[in-house]
């Protein structure tokens, strides 16, 4: 049931990874780079879960950290360059 | 066994977000799509990983992570499509009435 998880990540990833290529605007490209991020710390849960050892665990706090405060510093970059 | 299925429902769940963020024609619809589907997703993989695993360091970390996912989406959601709003003309060109008009 792990591997089904992992190939159903495995086909959102190239979802948002079609979005972070192909979008038209900036917002796009951070929408799809959110994306890539959430299937990342899904996909360290889900390994977790299949090894039965979450040495990698910590990685998933961070990267949900990291990944607020770049969307912020993105919003606030796209807010000034309109003006 | 629970913890599995929990996982692949939201793994499901994060799949459809990327179907909303491929298919909708809208960037704030786009936005929509994956703030809303994948929070719910990422949060039942990481409680389902929660309820599988029993060492207290890894549920204390799968369960941060999972607060810090339903704190940190919205917000960061809200700060991008503002500053999209504010930026971008294109994104008005299918509306018919500007709520936010004066208001963001």
């Amino acid at each position: 049931m792990t591997a089904a998880a992992f190939v159903v990540l495995a086909l959102a990833a190239v979802g948002f990874g079609y979005r972070l290529v192909a979008g038209p605007s900036l917002t796009d490209r951070v929408v799809g780079v959110d994306g890539l991020l959430v299937v990342g710390v899904s996909a360290l849960a889900v390994q977790a879960m299949q090894t039965g050892e979450g040495a990698f665990l910590p990685v998933a706090v961070v990267a949900t950290l990291v990944g607020f405060v770049s969307t912020g510093i993105v919003a606030r970059f796209i807010e000034g360059a309109g003006q | 066994m629970t913890g599995q299925v929990l996982a692949l429902f939201g793994a499901v769940l994060t799949l459809l977000a990327a179907v909303g963020v491929v298919r909708f024609p809208d960037v704030l619809a786009r936005m929509h799509a994956l703030t809303k589907a994948s929070t719910l997703g990422v949060v039942l993989v990481l409680v389902g990983a929660a309820v599988t695993l029993d060492n207290p360091n890894d549920v204390t970390s799968l369960l941060l992570a999972a607060a810090l996912q339903v704190l940190t989406m919205p917000v960061g959601a809200n700060l991008l499509s503002r500053a999209t709003w504010r930026a971008g003309q294109e994104t008005r060109s299918g509306l018919t009435a500007d709520s936010q008009e004066g208001v963001v």
